[in-house]
Order: structure tokens, then sequence, then C-alpha cells
């Protein structure tokens, strides 16, 4: 199946919801179990913010030059280069251990702008720089970095969702962060439209 | 829920899960956007039960749909899925809310019916209580304290939905601080398994004066307001807050915990350590006048006084030797002392809880042959010997009378100080530290 379908859950807090997106530049902390200690799998605190959403020619232009893939994105389909800030920290004290967090393939990926469909993130030669996929976070570490992405070309007000499950964890319950991968628009005049109207 | 993905995938799958579980099984299957995934249900339990009964489960018939199991699991493998297999949807979510007034009878009636209550009597989380009990804190009521999960996707809440559980367990204000840190820890006090775990909460640092906790005489007893409030209200605040403690929905403890109603909460009694014992949240790395609270995960505790012992260490030992419910895979060991006995260990020896920690879990060895025969090493451990994974498939080759440590780790092992000098008692239990987490943060 190339298109999943998300989850959804009401919450008024921002970013539980994909009814209430995180906004760009706004950071959200949330927390994940990690590890391999069963039952009681260790706590870490996640401080993430999209900094920024590239999308279109220059998106396709960045990738081209910096050697991610050499194909254009998929038909009907526009790349877009998110820039995240990601930081993973201890939420204990104790004698626990220091498991690094990988964000994989797939942690972060983009949505409709309802929520409803998530979009599978496209194969790549390499990630863009700087790299956020496949490079072990330490505890305390906290990093800026690209990852890229496809939506649809008709899809104006995409999400990104952080699958806090994804990692390497058989704790995959605590349910997705969502963030609006779309910058807002002050022209826009769609009634219907949560950001701005 | 690996399956689900699996399926997402273009893979097939046939998840297999026994009938307790079903509908477990069937709230992950419609978190992860597939409610129904088509899954096979054998009966219950699986775990310790000969292969021959196991082999009856597989030819009979899915206790659920009355169907074939053997059927179905082809049929899942086999058969694509349809529209109506991979259909999503919308999953309600507790969420706090505001109720109307009405009468005080009602509303209890209210509570009881809605499950958001341990079934003893509340308080009333009325407007001004709660605004009340907010002046405890520096955070606003707004401000997102922390998520918990108890069986279903994890849950957010704010400072004031703190409040609210704080009010109905019968806290102070001041207690506000340490309700906190407990929320926003993120460790629900109600656990989802079926082993009906609980947990010990242990409260260090200037704080405990503060609001008043007993760390001396019958610290451990329903004999005073903080230790009690804060341990039930860290059951509410996991049903509440974490959409836990629901038999059968999000609990499968089979017995339960008697525990659970306020879980093993005190005050380490730091005034009365010997000198160079330090207190357990300075043996975490916080500083001596900060206020910390660590959660301990385990099942229970138990009286020890041995008296066919010359030296408290030995009868310690004696204790720490003894297997307990949850011995060998994932054990842990709490040794909460009388202050009486601590300084006998002084006077044995054992300058500082690390020397007794380090002898303990030196000399608390268990056979091989024994240790495999442990339930869950038996369900978990054997697994990861099999895996190829370390220490547990080296010790698989050995013989059986090898002797390996009993502990994990000596940083499994705790030692606490509690009680009031009037008996030479200590309490064992196989507690052992989730983490130590900061209340000052939470003033």
């Amino acid at each position: 199946m190339e298109e999943r379908i998300a989850p959804q859950r009401s919450s008024s807090i921002l970013g539980s919801s994909r009814d209430r997106p995180v906004p760009i530049g706004v950071t959200i902390k949330t927390t994940i179990e990690h590890g391999d200690r069963k039952p009681t799998p260790e706590r870490f605190n996640l401080e993430i913010t999209l900094l920024d959403a590239v999308r279109g020619r220059e998106a396709l232009d960045r990738i081209k030059l910096e050697g991610v893939s050499d194909k254009a994105p998929r038909a009907g389909f526009d790349y877009v280069l998110a820039h995240i800030r990601f930081g993973y920290f201890r939420k204990a004290r104790g004698p626990l251990t220091p498991h690094p967090y990988v964000l994989e393939d797939g942690t972060f990926t983009a949505a409709s702008a309802d929520g409803k469909i998530e979009y599978v993130p496209p194969s790549v030669v390499r990630q863009p720089q700087q790299e956020l996929i496949g490079v072990p976070f330490s505890v305390g570490d906290s990093r800026e970095g690209w990852i890229v992405l496809e939506v649809p070309e008709e899809e104006k007000r995409p999400l990104l969702v952080f699958h806090r499950g994804h990692a390497a964890s058989a704790y995959e319950v605590w349910g997705p962060i969502w963030f609006r991968l779309h910058v807002f628009d002050p022209m826009c005049i769609d009634a219907s439209c949560a950001d701005c109207c | 829920m690996h399956c689900t993905t699996l399926e997402k995938m273009g893979v097939p799958t046939a998840p297999i899960q026994t009938q307790v579980f079903e509908s477990l099984g069937r709230m992950y299957a419609g978190m992860v956007g597939m409610p129904r995934h088509r899954i096979v249900t054998v009966p219950h339990p699986i775990s310790r039960v000969p292969a021959s009964i196991c082999r009856d489960y597989i030819e009979g018939n899915d206790p659920v749909s009355g169907r074939p199991v053997i059927d179905e699991i082809v049929e899942a493998l086999t058969k694509p899925l349809t529209k109506d297999d991979t259909r999503s949807g919308s999953q309600a979510r507790p969420e706090p809310t505001r109720i109307g007034p009405d009468t005080e009878e009602n509303l209890h009636l209210h509570f009881l019916e809605s499950i958001w209550t341990d079934y003893l009597p509340i308080i009333l989380p009325t407007e001004e209580r709660v605004a009340e009990m907010l002046k405890g804190t520096s955070h606003e009521r707004d401000e997102v304290a922390g998520e918990l999960r108890s069986g279903y996707e994890a849950c957010t809440f704010t400072v004031e939905n703190v409040a609210a559980n704080a009010v109905m367990a019968g806290a102070k204000p001041e207690f506000m601080p340490v309700i906190l840190a407990l929320a926003a820890s993120g460790v629900p006090a109600i656990a989802t398994s079926t082993q009906s775990f609980a947990r010990m909460i242990v409260v260090n640092g200037p704080i405990r004066k503060e609001i008043g906790m007993n760390s001396g005489t019958g610290a451990l007893s329903p004999m005073n307001r903080a230790n009690a409030v804060i341990g039930r209200v860290a059951t509410l605040i996991s049903i509440n807050l974490g959409a836990g403690g629901v038999p059968n929905r999000t609990y499968w403890g089979s017995q339960g915990n008697v525990t659970d109603y306020s879980h093993v909460t005190f005050a380490e009694n730091e005034e009365a350590l010997p000198d160079g014992w330090e207190p357990f949240h300075v043996q975490m790395g916080f500083k001596p006048d900060e206020s910390s609270l660590s959660i301990f995960h385990g099942y229970s505790i138990w009286h020890w006084k041995d008296t066919y012992e010359s030296t408290k260490i030995g009868a310690l030992l004696n204790t720490a030797n003894r297997p307990l419910p949850s011995s060998g895979y994932k054990s842990g060991l709490s040794l909460l002392l009388d202050p009486i006995v601590a300084h006998d260990l002084v006077r044995e020896g054992f300058p500082n809880k690390q020397s007794v920690i380090n002898h303990i879990y030196e000399k608390s060895l268990v056979p091989l042959g024994e240790f495999w025969q442990y339930h869950l090493v038996e369900s978990f451990g054997l697994t990861l010997a099999q895996k190829g994974i370390e220490p547990y498939a080296s010790w698989l080759k050995q013989p059986n009378d090898t002797l390996i440590p009993r502990y994990r780790g000596a940083d499994e092992i705790s030692v606490l100080v509690v009680g009031g000098r009037t008996n030479d008692f200590w309490q064992a239990g196989d507690f052992h530290l989730i983490g130590s987490f900061s209340i000052d943060e939470w003033r």
C-alpha cells in the first residue's frame, strides 16, 4: 500500500491531534519510551521544532545539488525539505542506560491536511545535509538537520507526523505528534481553513 | 501492531492473540489505523501450558468468531485485504471535562459511574478547590504537565488536570510540586500487565519536612496525610489522566494488587542515616538540598527479621537469596532498613549504602539450573538466550550447577532507610528503580 491511513485522536493539546498541529517555529516537548529494559523502558524527553519547510522547485534544486536523489519526485508529487531541530534528553536521574536514539526512515512522514493520509517518504541516495535520519543522538544532544518528504502537488497544507514509537522500540503506542508542514498563508481566503481563517 | 505495520507495507500477516487480550488487540489495531485488521484469537493462557493443549488451540475454533483457527490463519495470509479491512476511523479519547452543578450525592455517583475514582470517597474537585490547589505551584494551570500511557496511546494533560486529581485524593496545595513531579514522570502507577505490578514512591530532600511527610515510626502505614495522599493520587492520575485501571479494558492484572491503593509511598529518614550513608536522591546525583521523587517498579514488600543470623548483613543476604516473584530475568531488590539496622551495618563494617549493595550483589548467587526454571526467565530470558543475546546465550551452554548473580546488576539493588528506631526490622521487596525525578522543577 502506497498510502497509509493515519490514526486519529482528538485532543485540545497542541501537537497531540491532527486537528491541532504545531506551527512552524514552535517547539514541542514530548516523551518517548526507549530502550530494551522490560517491563519498564526508560523515558526520555524530546524537544522538536519544525524550523522551515522548503517545497517545489527550490527543494528539487537542493536535492539535486546535494546528490540526495537524481530523480524528479513521483508524478504528481512535490519534494518537501523539512528543516527540523531535534533534542533528546534524559527525563530521570539514576543508574540508567544511555541508549542512543536514531531517527529512522518513516519516523517523520508527511500527511494530508486532514491528517487522514500519510505519504510514504521517497527513497533517496543519501540524506540531505545536515543529516538527521540514521545519525544517533546521544542523551543531551540537540541538532538541526533536514529530511526529505513528498506530498501531492495539490496538497497545499500538508502536515508533518512524528511517530514516537518508530525507533527500535516495542512500545509503539505513544501516538504521533502533528506539525504544520506549511507556512501560514496570510492571503488564504478559504473559510474552511482552520489555520488562518 | 507489528502485523498492522507489515500489512500497510503490503506484507500479509495473521496476527494471533489470546482471548483475554481481544479488546487490547482490537484497540491497538485501531490506534495504528486498521481497526478491522483480521486478528485470529486462541484460548488463554498459553504460558506454561503443555504443547498438546496449545496444539488443541490451533486445531480448534477461534473462541471469538467460532471459526477454525487454521482456516482463519490461512485466509489472513492468502486472501487479499478488502477495503473494509483497511478502513480507518476516529477514536474517541478520554478528555478532561467540566461537568455542571448537581447535588453532592449525584456528583459522587457520576464520578463513580464514570470510573474516575479508586472507589474510596473523594473530595469533589470544584472550580474553587482546584484554584486553591493550583496555589501550590508557580506553574500555569494550562501548562502541559506531561503524558501518561496506560494501555491506550499516551494522554497529554495539564497542570490543572493534575490539580483536580490532587483535590480528589485529599491533597493540600503544598503537596502539588510532589504530585506534579509524579505525574510528569510519565510513569503510570497502574500498569496494564497481567502481572499485577505496583509502584514504590520515595521522596527525598527538604520538601519531606515542608509538607510533613512521615519517614519515622509508622511511615509505611496509613498514618500520615502526605504519604497517604501522594500514593493515592498516583493511582487517580493513572486512571483519569492515563486512561488506565479498567479491568479487561486497560488493566489485565489477573489478581490485582492491594498496594495500588496508595503504593509503597514514604519519605526516606535522612536525619537518621549513619554518617557516610547518603540519602537516596544524593546517590542518584541530586544535591542534598534538592528534592526528588524516585519511582520503583515491582510487586510488593515483606517484613523480615531473621533471628537466626548473628549479623545484620548475614540476615540481609538470607533475604536477598530467597527467590522473589520476579526472580531472574528482571529482578530487583529493595531493602527498606530501619535506622537501627543501618547503624548495625556500619558497626559490621559497611561504611555506606554502596558497600552493602556491592556485598549483597556479589554474594547473592543462584545455580543456573534453578534460574532457568523461574517462570519469567522461562518466558523471557530463554528467548533472549536462544536469540544469542548475552549473558543469557553463554549461560545456556553452561552446566546447571554454575552460579550466576541473582540480580541483573548491583544497580538493581536499592537501600533505603525508613522507620522510627523502635525495632531492628527491615522490609524487602522486588522493586527496582525506574528513575528519580526533580520535584523542585514543579514548585
